[in-house]
Order: structure tokens, then sequence, then C-alpha cells
């Protein structure tokens, strides 16, 4: 996968949580590549799938407190329902990945799916190897954001 | 004023609630996909829509369409909010008929001006 695709990605996650939840992000470490297949997941789990000029995913994970803390914060509101917590995850996942989907060519993207839970697997069988991105948000904690993407 | 929030997303279909709250705009019904927005735009009259772009079952733009395909609605202002800001899908929903256009993310103050700017305030 082209370095470039990911420059994106981290730009669009800036951008969104800043305009969308008023929190600043930073990257907290190296990229690592991880080979397509069976990896590791946890907490809230989000996904979505991109076609168009590129094929691939944009994979979001935090833990559910963090989630929690940006999903009240989004919606400015102190009690969030587990809907809220859902529903307002994939429609950050959606806008971050369309931002950056903009960058990329003529991109569409998937309705995003959300799940939670500990010790989740999920199984990829994209041709490309998982660009991770390492971040966190400094008052709250970590969270990845995962890339798996080729051009058509 | 009479408002039509058309997103697949709750959490936003809240925000932007808020948004029209703080304009004093309190009629305001929803739907989460372009089928349940073409119901209601026939059942009712709206001063504009608000149209998310990437929805399931029917998308923003078929949406859009239907509606410029309407002489019933062929004037309805239609403003899009979408994630995926590309020019050549700016320009498809321009040629389509949108109104306007506003990219998530957007701050409350954008979404305002948008429809301050669509009424000519």
């Amino acid at each position: 996968m082209k370095i470039e695709y990911i420059n994106p990605f981290i730009q669009a996650a800036e951008d969104t949580f800043k305009a969308m939840c008023s929190v600043d992000v930073e990257r907290d470490g190296e990229l690592t590549v991880r080979k397509a297949g069976l990896s590791p997941a946890y907490g809230l789990i989000g996904v979505i799938g991109l076609s168009g000029s590129v094929k691939g995913a944009v994979l979001m994970t935090m833990d559910v407190g963090t989630g929690r803390k940006v999903i009240m914060k989004f919606l400015g509101e102190t009690m969030i329902t587990e809907a809220d917590l859902f529903d307002g995850f994939g429609e950050l996942l959606n806008i971050i990945s369309g931002a950056a989907a903009a960058k990329l060519g003529k991109v569409h993207l998937a309705i995003p799916a959300v799940m939670t839970g500990e010790n989740q697997k999920i199984h990829s069988v994209q041709c490309s190897p998982w660009v991770i991105i390492p971040m966190r948000f400094p008052e709250w904690g970590k969270f990845n954001l995962e890339v798996a993407m080729e051009e058509v | 004023m009479k408002v039509l929030l058309t997103d697949d997303s709750s959490t936003m279909r809240k925000i932007q609630k808020r948004v029209l709250a703080s304009m004093g705009i309190e009629d305001v019904l929803e739907a989460s996909n372009g089928k349940e927005a073409l119901d209601l735009i026939g059942q009712h009259k709206f001063d504009f829509v608000l149209l998310d772009v990437n929805m399931p079952e029917m998308n923003g733009m078929e949406t859009l369409k239907a509606i410029r395909s309407n002489p019933d609605t062929v004037k309805l202002p239609v403003i899009m909010c979408t994630s995926v800001a590309d020019k050549g899908q700016v320009m498809e929903a321009i040629k389509a008929g949108a109104t306007n256009y506003l990219v998530k993310p957007f701050q409350p103050a954008d979404l305002q001006k948008k429809i301050e700017a669509t009424f000519g305030k």
C-alpha cells in the first residue's frame, strides 16, 4: 500500500475530532504493518469498506470508556444511550473516511458497521496489508486507525 | 419554518436538530433514508430538506433526483450534507439540483451559515 494513502486519514481524524468534538488528537507512536488474516480487536470496533478507484477498508478501535467520552462530546450531552454510542462511533468513522477518501480519487464509502467486545478477532481477506496508525486523545486515551487499501 | 432532516445517523440528526433549535426552528421531522424522506415529503410541506448522501435503502443523490423530477417539489430547497467531499460529487449534486452543500466534518456555526445563505439572510 502506498504510504501517501495514510496521511489523508491522519489529517481527517485530526480535523473531524476537532470540528465535531472540539478535541485534539495526536499520533501515538510509529506506524506498524500487519498482514491480512486474523487480527486482534477490542472495545469499540468500527469498520467501513471503500470501493471505486481504490478498494479496501478502514477500521477504528478504542476502548468503550474512551468511546463514551468521545460520543458525549460529539453529541454535547452528559448522558448517552448504547444506541448513541454505536451510531455516533460509526458516524465519526464515516466522516473521517469520507474526508480522507476525497483526497484519494473517486472513492465510494460503504455503510459503517460497529461492534463491541473483548478479545475479538477480525478476519480480513484484503490483499493489501493493514497499516496501523496509533493515535491518542491527550485527556482520554488511545485509539487506532487501521487502513488496508490498494488501487483498482 | 418546517424542516426535514434526512440522515441514517441518529446522532447526526440530533446534532442538526439542536442547531435548528438554536435558530428558532422547532418544527422538524426526521427520516433515516431517502425512501422515508420521499414518503414524508409527499405528506408534508417543508421549507427545506437537509439531505445526507451516503445512506442505505436510497442514497441522497437518488433522493435529490426524485425530488427534482416531481413538479410539486422541483423548487424545494435541498441542502446536501455529506462526508465525501470530492469535487466530482459536489458538481454532480449541484447539477442534479442541490440548493447548497455542506461537507462533514462541520461545526454548528457552519450549518447555520449554510441555512442562512440558502435563504439569503
